[in-house]
């Protein structure tokens, strides 16, 4: 009778893991990048659009681009020879890389590789110093808008690797040429990750590209247990503050979904999130009308788009009637956006500690805000 | 048109009653439904009708003074003009001239030196048909400096034009309608003075003259109410597409006259109902999708216009 109900209990797990089977089995990887025998998983829990497999020889790497089904895979080994058919290889450790986003900074800053950065898109987004000054030193370029970077000036940095943020249906362009003239193109698509930890695993992905993956996998085991230590602190109040969260850009007012990135981090944070039954890890589509009905009383506002109260009621003074424009009880991510641009992806235990300020000052969490502030 | 007007106040999706449409004017109340009716329903009401009608009788002004059905305000270059000066704030980096009040002032100054422009070149050039030209490359030069102004501006500024350009009812407040009605009433008020000088226009600029009517004084007239028209409606709601070129032709299909005394209420009609109906399904499809106004006077607009052509061609 017990095996009974033991079998019973681990049968839909057993069809789950069936499942979960076919499905990866479905979903793998098109250029046959089969795992096999001394070939071990990395320790991916919260990515979607990522994996790996360890060989002896290298590193393969999965792509996986989301709501397209294209996949991209790369072999980073030492010889090109272990390269399987139908990977690209990149000789690592890799001796110069183009960043197009701020997130691929702040991950090679957490690695010390600022040094290999040899071109971003414009150096009036960087938040990094050491950056800084190596473009200002002509070591590092700033080569102008991402996607209309012209191939001469690419190729003169004399990069072996271009990382973009794809994710939309296309690769970059002119990645062919590129490719034969040196520069292998790797898309990104760490800003389509929805949970918090997920978008920083993809540090796995510098860490394996730089020679760093045992730095950077401790790294990312720090912050997994800072990030859940924080969510059970936030479990400890049963204060469930109502938040909402957005701007409004054009005719439309633009939020994270209930299964976003914006989304976990508020639920995670103890929050009483108005979007929170949104189904959905992109944003959701309101309308001001919808939301000065909503969201009159509603105590917290966060991401408003601007760090100024003044500017904020400038933009559209019917904002007034929102107690939490009336109480200022706004916070936005402006103590340095460039720095929230490109740290907090690898810092969400920091970002989800400056919601757990916020949102329950009776927490006592000690220190300052870290991305956050208050609307002046 | 009135039917159409009290449907759009109640088409959102937040019901409110006649008694709370008073109250919120009247008493200033501050229930969510009062807001919602004083500071959006009624505002968003009146800027449909106003865009709707002054768009479709600029066309109109257009169409008869160049003599041609396929003129607007966007064929002179005014609208390009304030497009143009539209993104010189957006993207210049001045605080200032990004907020709503730089935006504003900025389509409306650029109407009207662009409406300006058109002037001086008309003291000059007598051909009607080569002032149209003249204003189609204006618009040519205008949409190329803006590419320039595109290429070189940050993201977060080009998103902010972008979204300018795809036109909006719902920026215009309650307080602001003081400000658009106290020039869009007169203006229709020097509108009806053109009248008679459009109905004679229509017999050819020589036989005109030769009604004694001062064709210089009723180019000036006609182009400086147009800039006024387009550069206001501009300034509040973005550049409107069609409507000024699709509508005044629907009115002549329609009543089947070119007399002026009868397009000139006709456009103001037909326009403001036109956008009204427009901005009622956007409403109603609120729900699904959020959808801008030009989306809706394209989709329709380019199909009438297409059915204009080929009408003629017969």
């Amino acid at each position: 009778m017990q095996a009974f109900f033991l079998n019973l209990c681990l049968m839909p797990r057993c069809i789950s893991f069936l499942f979960i089977a076919l499905v990866l089995a479905a979903c793998g990887p098109k250029n046959g990048g089969v795992q096999k025998k001394n070939e071990a998983k990395s320790d991916i829990n919260y990515a979607k659009c990522i994996d790996f497999h360890e060989k002896k020889s290298g590193t393969i790497v999965n792509l996986h681009e989301p709501d397209a089904n294209i996949h991209y895979q790369y072999f980073l080994g030492k010889n090109s020879r272990d390269c399987p058919k139908g990977a690209r290889f990149i000789q690592v450790p890799i001796k110069g890389i183009i960043a197009l986003s701020g997130t691929h900074v702040g991950m090679l800053s957490v690695l010390d590789e600022i040094k290999l950065i040899r071109g971003v898109p414009n150096v009036a987004y960087v938040f990094n110093k050491s950056l800084r000054k190596r473009i200002s030193r002509g070591k590092a370029q700033s080569l102008g808008t991402d996607n209309g970077i012209p191939v001469e000036s690419i190729v003169a940095t004399k990069a072996d690797v271009l990382m973009y943020s794809g994710g939309f249906g296309s690769g970059y362009p002119k990645e062919a040429q590129l490719q034969k003239l040196g520069t292998i193109c790797i898309p990104n698509f760490d800003w389509k990750e929805s949970h918090p930890l997920g978008k920083a695993e993809w540090l796995l992905l510098f860490g394996y590209l730089t020679g760093k993956e045992q730095q950077a996998k401790a790294y990312l085991a720090q912050v997994e247990k800072r990030y859940h230590d924080l969510c059970q602190r936030a479990k400890k109040t049963d204060n469930r503050p109502r938040v909402f969260s957005g701007n409004l850009i054009g005719d439309v007012w633009f939020s994270p979904a209930g299964e976003s990135f914006g989304g976990i981090l508020l639920r995670d944070a103890g929050a009483d999130y108005s979007g929170k039954k949104t189904k959905g890890t992109g944003s959701i589509e309101r309308t001001m009308q919808d939301v000065i009905t909503k969201e009159k009383n509603t105590t917290f506002w966060i991401d408003p788009g601007t760090s100024s109260l003044i500017d904020l009621l400038k933009r559209d003074s019917r904002y007034r009637y929102l107690s939490a424009v009336k109480n200022n009880n706004i916070y936005c991510y402006s103590h340095a956006m460039n720095r929230f641009w490109e740290m907090s992806i690898v810092e969400p235990d920091k970002v989800l500690s400056d919601f757990i300020r916020i949102f329950h000052p009776e927490l006592g969490l000690k220190g300052r805000l870290n991305y956050y502030k208050q609307l002046q | 048109m009135l039917g159409l007007s009290i449907w759009h106040l109640n088409a959102g999706q937040l019901g409110i009653g006649v008694g709370e449409f008073w109250t919120a004017i009247l008493d200033g109340g501050n229930s969510t439904k009062e807001i919602i009716a004083r500071e959006f329903r009624i505002p968003r009401m009146i800027t449909a009708l106003i865009a709707g009608g002054g768009l479709a009788v600029a066309g109109m002004i257009m169409q008869t003074l160049f003599n041609n059905p396929l003129a607007g305000p966007y064929v002179l270059g005014i609208s390009s003009g304030s497009s143009l000066f539209v993104a010189l704030c957006t993207m210049s980096g001045i605080p200032l001239l990004q907020s709503n009040l730089g935006v504003v002032g900025g389509a409306f100054i650029g109407a009207l030196v662009f409406g300006g422009i058109i002037l001086f070149f008309s003291f000059f050039i007598r051909s009607s048909v080569s002032l149209l030209l003249v204003g189609l490359m204006l618009g040519s030069f205008t949409g190329s400096l803006i590419n320039i102004l595109e290429a070189t501006s940050a993201a977060s500024e080009l998103k902010s034009f972008a979204m300018w350009t795809m036109g909006s009812l719902q920026n215009v407040q309650f307080s602001d309608l003081t400000i658009l009605l106290s020039i869009y009433l007169p203006s229709l008020f020097l509108l009806v003075l053109l009248v008679k000088p459009l109905n004679a226009l229509l017999l050819g600029e020589q036989e005109a003259q030769q009604l004694g009517l001062n064709i210089k004084i009723v180019r000036i007239s006609c182009i400086a109410v147009t800039a006024l028209f387009t550069g206001l409606i501009t300034a509040f709601c973005g550049p409107i597409a069609f409507v000024g070129l699709a509508v005044p032709n629907v009115s002549r299909l329609i009543f089947r006259t070119q007399n002026h005394r009868i397009l000139l209420p006709a456009n103001l009609l037909i326009g403001a109902s036109f956008i009204l109906f427009g901005d009622i399904l956007i409403q109603l499809l609120e729900r699904t999708v959020i959808l801008p106004i030009n989306v809706f006077t394209s989709l329709l607009g380019a199909p009438i216009v297409i059915f204009i052509i080929l009408k003629r061609m017969k």
